[in-house]
């Protein structure tokens, strides 16, 4: 790879990365944590590219491929900086979807320790709206004293039909989705089950542990709505 | 002036068919990549749309533009090392014997706030600017262990077991200075990585900037291949096999640490995926923290395209034995 191409390679990863981090897409790989610093590594490629590209087009052209074989040990690193073609086309060109029910259907199922093990009381008006990590977790760790006599909702994605509702799942992240759990809640309900995937928002009741597994928390709903996924789809 | 015509287009034509004759340019390459690329997106459209194949893409993207921040980081050190730095700074800042210079260097791992994919750049540019080969491997194995990031996420993680974040600190810093130590006296026929050339006569910015992009595009395209096996393997490992698999303490910590290597999980998240392997004792759980930061299959790809090849076939079963066996002896102690 000459020197030229190595600068529009680095500078094509750097727009992608720009380009990510300055719209809700990002969300469905990291953290909204890491906006900035994706923004920052973005904006660092596509300054050191450019900057190659106008220190050589100042200096007399030439082969760099030549110049490259001359030395005889660039050969290895050439070969791998290709390769960053790959994120490349799959950000721009392919733009992968959030992982859902896919992947939260193979891994384990809410062994997800909560951060933290004060539960205060859940403040705001009925129905309040708890994200289903927090549900999760008031319900396995304290009992679920917290949710007891408060309309919660809840947002998720549909999971699997079971007998007398259907489940939801959201994915919790920590740095992107290569780590992603999944946390479940069963949604009692008459209404038929959304197909597997649609995100739907649940308004109910707390109902306790799932008979069926106890790490599951119930909620009996009153209202089911579907939803668009939301800007960023893990918890 | 008539006849000088056809003569002038010879010419040209000679030219054209000179500059076809030395070969496509890597330029020209790198378009008809990025034109395959789009055609294949439309022909593909329902390929890529399958579950599984849609998994993998979104776990690739995502390793990708979350180790992106951390590489640049580590390049920009890594550069600076590299032009910046005197070599004298580190003859005087590490002590002249490697014995003593290797847990200085572990314990200076410390500082570097990243994940495993930054530090080998910056590995590598001490061992070209002189550093012995042990406190170098200390520094890479330590940098993305103990920093303050990483224990604190620990620390967030275990809510119920403070000692974990001691455990480990102190499994990390003892597995980089036992592999510094022991990489010194067996890695004596090791090659340096192998090192960019500025052109003689370039400046220092000028020499700043042909390093930094030719690290940078280098480590990205090593990342990748890691990346690519992480997702594969990602995919393809169902999570709850290993449901089956946590009731022998040795058994758990040998399993842990195959996953550590299989799955290449960052080294601020490995925290929250070993707190919700409940089903395996802690010991087995700090072997888990021990080994994915010190050798992964990203990590591989990674110190195998900068040191060569057979510096990974070595250091990775060194690493990985030491980081176990480590990680067993203290938990045993501690936990």
């Amino acid at each position: 790879m000459n020197s030229r191409t190595q600068a529009f390679v680095l500078l094509l990863f750097g727009g992608a990365l720009l380009r990510l981090a300055t719209t809700d897409a990002l969300l469905r790989y990291v953290r909204p944590v890491a906006r900035p610093w994706v923004l920052l590594a973005g904006a660092g490629l596509v300054v050191l590219a450019v900057w190659s590209l106008i220190a050589q087009s100042r200096t007399r052209p030439r082969s760099d491929d030549e110049v490259a074989d001359a030395h005889g040990h660039h050969h290895g690193t050439s070969r791998a900086a290709w390769l960053v073609l790959a994120p490349v086309v799959v950000i721009l060109v392919v733009a992968p979807p959030a992982l859902g029910a896919y992947s939260a259907e193979r891994l384990p199922v809410s062994s997800i320790k909560p951060p933290s093990r004060q539960f205060p009381a859940l403040t705001g008006t009925d129905p309040v709206r708890v994200s289903l990590l927090d549900f999760y977790s008031r319900a396995a760790f304290d009992a679920g004293h917290t949710l007891t006599g408060r309309k919660i909702s809840l947002t998720g994605f549909v999971l699997r039909p079971e007998p007398g509702g259907f489940q939801i799942a959201r994915l919790v992240i920590t740095c992107c989705a290569a780590d992603a759990q999944p946390v479940v809640a069963q949604v009692q309900t008459t209404a038929a089950p959304p197909t597997l995937d649609t995100w739907v928002t649940v308004t109910g009741t707390f109902g306790g542990m799932s008979a069926s597994d106890a790490t599951v928390p119930v909620l009996r709903a009153d209202t089911v709505t579907t939803i668009r996924q939301p800007a960023n789809p893990y918890d | 002036m008539r006849c000088d015509a056809p003569a002038a287009r010879m010419s040209r034509v000679a030219e054209v068919t000179e500059a076809v004759r030395r070969g496509v340019s890597s330029t020209d390459v790198f378009c008809a990549i990025l034109l395959v690329a789009v055609v294949a997106r439309f022909v593909l459209g329902d390929a890529l749309s399958t579950p599984s194949v849609a998994a993998w893409t979104t776990v690739f993207a995502a390793i990708c533009i979350q180790a992106a921040p951390f590489l640049a980081l580590g390049v920009v050190l890594s550069t600076s090392l590299a032009v910046f730095v005197p070599p004298e700074f580190f003859r005087r800042a590490l002590p002249t014997r490697p014995a003593l210079a290797v847990p200085v260097a572990g314990v200076a791992g410390g500082v570097l706030p990243g994940c495993e994919c930054g530090s080998v750049p910056v590995a590598a540019a001490l061992m070209r600017r002189g550093v012995a080969r042990g406190p170098a491997v200390a520094f890479l194995l330590s940098a993305p262990a103990i920093n303050p990031v990483v224990l604190v996420a620990t620390s967030v993680a275990f809510p119920g077991h403070p000692v974990m974040v001691l455990a480990r600190f102190v499994a990390s810093l003892v597995t980089a200075t036992v592999v510094g130590w022991l990489w010194q006296r067996i890695g004596r026929d090791a090659p340096l990585p192998r090192r960019f050339v500025a052109p003689d006569g370039a400046g220092r910015w000028e020499r700043a900037r042909l390093t930094a992009a030719h690290d940078l595009a280098q480590a990205a395209g090593l990342l990748v291949i890691g990346a690519a096996t992480a997702a594969t393997l990602n995919v393809v490992i169902p999570r709850t096999w290993l449901d089956h698999l946590g009731g022998n303490t040795v058994a758990g910590v040998i399993t842990l640490s195959l996953l550590a290597v299989l799955l290449a999980v960052c080294s601020e998240a490995d925290a929250f995926i070993a707190a919700s392997l409940t089903q395996f004792s802690l010991t087995a759980r700090l072997a888990f923290l021990a080994v994915g930061p010190a050798v992964d299959v990203k990590l591989i790809a990674m110190q195998a395209g900068t040191f060569g090849r057979r510096f990974a076939t070595r250091f990775a079963p060194l690493t990985f034995v030491t980081a176990a066996v480590v990680a067993s002896v203290v938990g045993a102690v501690l936990l």
